[in-house]
């Protein structure tokens, strides 16, 4: 192993997204899957085997053995491990979202704070192409003031501990509002001043919202919707959902559909039509931007701190979807 | 049937069209105090003769009905005299501007005995009509959410009477009424209501705003309208479900378009296709004239049409309060 390869470990496979860090960082030149620890320890060695790299029966000596480590565990394990991270000086890329509690968030920024360990969170669809070009659109002026924004992250249920309230902190609201909440701050770079929200479970038998709505206010008045539902038909649905946003502008309107780079796939073994993504990989951008970071001792680029304020936009939801009420943020 | 149409815009050449397609009925009527070239081309083609006021045709007795076709807050006087003047009566929606107004009209036809349909004519789009079958059916299983939007540059007219907030209700009252009025005959009545939007931020040819909905039945919706689009029409209806998903797109549906070269010192513009034999507008007026005529009930009442009406008074409310607004069961 060259030694200007950064050593990556990944803590959980618990996560849907585990797989495709595993995948990125073998594709990556810079770096290595440096091991894998897990409390299940049959998941960690299959992926271990999977991902030809070593299982970790002990997360402190994965830890020792890593120039920086990803956190993909269930939601509420992030604390835990970001922790036991910072304790060990190892710069952690944490799973969205950030946490379940701002009390959690809050400490797990303090914890890297106070160790000099870089947090980042992992938000990767800010390394969609389309994304930034929205961006550098909005923030030019090519749209003149951006009036109002209709933002979509559907899905399908990912289920197992997806729909556990305990392991989770929630559901489709937790899981899906936090990729455009991240969005909305870094095109617009304004900051949260409202949510309504409303939750519902209706798709499916399980103990968490499974669907809801949010209409959000941004510092100045702007306006936006956000559909995180897990409403995309599990069995039926071509795809696992979208990122997609609509945005009306004084000086005309963007649409925009991250994940429409497919071919569309009409295959009579499967009987239903596949859309076969052919877009860049993200969770690849993402990486080599945090390795990046970590290589040059720069800040994360995406903090702990945009973590916290995307998961509070989710968390302020909830208390509006509870309350019937709209929530002011930032939530003291 | 004899039928005079009240208003002389672009919905009363749309409704003197299809008319003339319906057999058995004559229009022999318009009445508007001013009238466009345009429409007295229609009247011309249609042989129908042209008034100055609206009393001049309640005062014929060759008129069996009235289309009003006029800006939303003539409705209330007009439907009231219409009904006093023993017509039947199919009246442009939104039903009015305001809830007393809307109130009044139901009680002066009532009262009056005459006939009442109101021109939610989403409810006769051949997708929406779908849907809402499939949903009764329970194709879908148990409703999940709803999305329906409806967009279009700020509408264009000679006294600009829809940038009157007092006059049309904006975007909230002109569009949105629609997917109101759709979202009610598909979910039934409503607990809950939250919207935003720019109505009330005075900004000159921008009106757009957004609505959730939860259902007594536990469902949501979005419903978003806007006339901040640079050009074009656009409507979008999404709903999921606990056995499937339903969606249309008015611009991903369209069987026909055109993209056609620039002329000399002209943009090229694109030209949607209907792309139906009988367009929403012809069927909603088929049914509805033939329930006058004495043939089965439409889809759409006036009470529904009221309900439509309070819930985008609502809207406008909670934009205005920002708060949200719950329904008494």
């Amino acid at each position: 192993m060259p030694s200007d390869r950064l050593r990556v470990g990944i803590i959980s496979f618990a996560h849907v997204h585990a797989p495709a860090y595993a995948v990125a960082l073998h594709q990556i030149p810079g770096a290595v899957l440096g091991g894998i620890w897990d409390d299940v320890p049959e998941r960690g060695q299959q992926a271990a085997t999977q991902y030809e790299t070593t299982f970790f029966a002990d997360r402190e000596l994965l830890l020792a053995s890593v120039d920086t480590v990803i956190v993909a565990s269930e939601n509420r394990g992030h604390r835990e491990h970001v922790l036991a991270a910072a304790a060990a000086g190892v710069p952690v890329l944490c799973e969205k979202p950030l946490a379940t509690t701002l009390a959690d968030a809050q400490a797990m920024i303090q914890a890297c704070e106070a160790a000099g360990v870089a947090l980042g969170t992992a938000f990767p669809v800010r390394y969609s192409a389309a994304v930034q070009s929205l961006r550098t659109a909005v923030q030019s002026g090519l749209l003149g003031e951006t009036l109002m924004i209709r933002a979509t992250n559907r899905g399908t249920y990912p289920g197992g501990w997806f729909g556990d309230p305990e392991l989770a902190g929630g559901g489709a609201l937790m899981d899906h509002t936090v990729h455009v909440a991240d969005l909305l701050r870094w095109i617009w770079q304004r900051e949260f001043t409202q949510v309504y929200a409303e939750a519902a479970t209706r798709h499916h038998e399980i103990a968490v919202d499974d669907c809801g709505l949010l209409l959000i206010t941004l510092d100045g008045g702007l306006i936006a919707s956000l559909d995180p539902s897990w409403s995309r038909p599990v069995n039926a649905f071509p795809t696992w959902g979208d990122v997609t946003m609509e945005v009306t502008g004084t000086g005309g309107a963007a649409n925009l559909d991250v994940f429409a780079q497919n071919v569309e796939f009409f295959g009579n073994a499967r009987g239903r039509t596949e859309w076969r993504g052919w877009g860049d990989n993200l969770d690849r951008l993402l990486l080599e931007d945090w390795l990046g970071a970590i290589r040059e001792n720069a800040p994360p680029p995406i903090s702990g701190w945009d973590g916290l304020r995307a998961a509070e936009l989710a968390l302020a939801a909830y208390r509006s979807a509870a309350t019937h009420l709209p929530v002011a943020l930032p939530l003291s | 049937m004899r039928i005079a149409i009240i208003g002389a815009g672009t919905m009363a050449r749309v409704h003197a069209a299809a008319l003339s397609r319906i057999a058995g009925v004559t229009v022999v009527a318009i009445a508007a105090g001013e009238i466009p070239l345009a429409t007295v081309e229609i009247a011309r083609q249609l042989g129908a003769d042209l008034h100055a006021s609206a009393a001049d045709v309640l005062a014929r007795s060759d008129v069996d009905a009235v289309i009003v076709a006029t800006p939303t807050d003539t409705h209330h006087t007009l439907v009231i005299e219409a009904a006093r003047a023993g017509k039947q009566i199919i009246c442009e929606k939104p039903l009015a501007r305001t809830l007393e107004q809307g109130e009044a009209m139901l009680a002066a036809v009532a009262e009056a005995g005459v006939k009442f349909g109101v021109g939610h004519v989403v409810r006769y789009f051949p997708e929406y009509a779908a849907a809402q079958t499939m949903i009764a059916r329970g194709e879908l299983g148990t409703p999940g959410v709803a999305r329906l939007t409806r967009g279009a540059g700020f509408p264009q007219v000679a006294d600009n009477w829809y940038a009157d907030l007092q006059r049309s209700g904006g975007v909230v009252l002109d569009m949105m009424i629609h997917d109101f009025d759709w979202a009610r005959w598909a979910f039934g009545p409503v607990e809950r209501l939250h919207a935003q939007g720019l109505t009330f931020s005075g900004r000159a040819g921008k009106d757009a705003a957004m609505a959730i909905l939860r259902f007594r039945s536990g469902a949501l919706a979005y419903i978003e309208g806007s006339w901040s689009y640079p050009s074009g029409f656009r409507t979008t209806l999404e709903v999921s479900g606990s056995a499937g998903l339903i969606r249309a797109d008015n611009q991903k549906n369209s069987p026909l378009s055109f993209e056609l070269a620039p002329q000399a010192g002209a943009a090229g513009v694109a030209v949607p296709s209907g792309g139906l034999v009988e367009d929403p507008y012809l069927l909603q007026l088929r049914e509805l004239i033939g329930w006058l005529r004495g043939g089965p009930s439409p889809r759409v009442t006036g009470e529904d049409a009221l309900e439509a009406l309070r819930l985008g008074l609502a809207a406008l409310q909670s934009i205005r309060t920002g708060q949200p607004v719950t329904f008494a069961a």
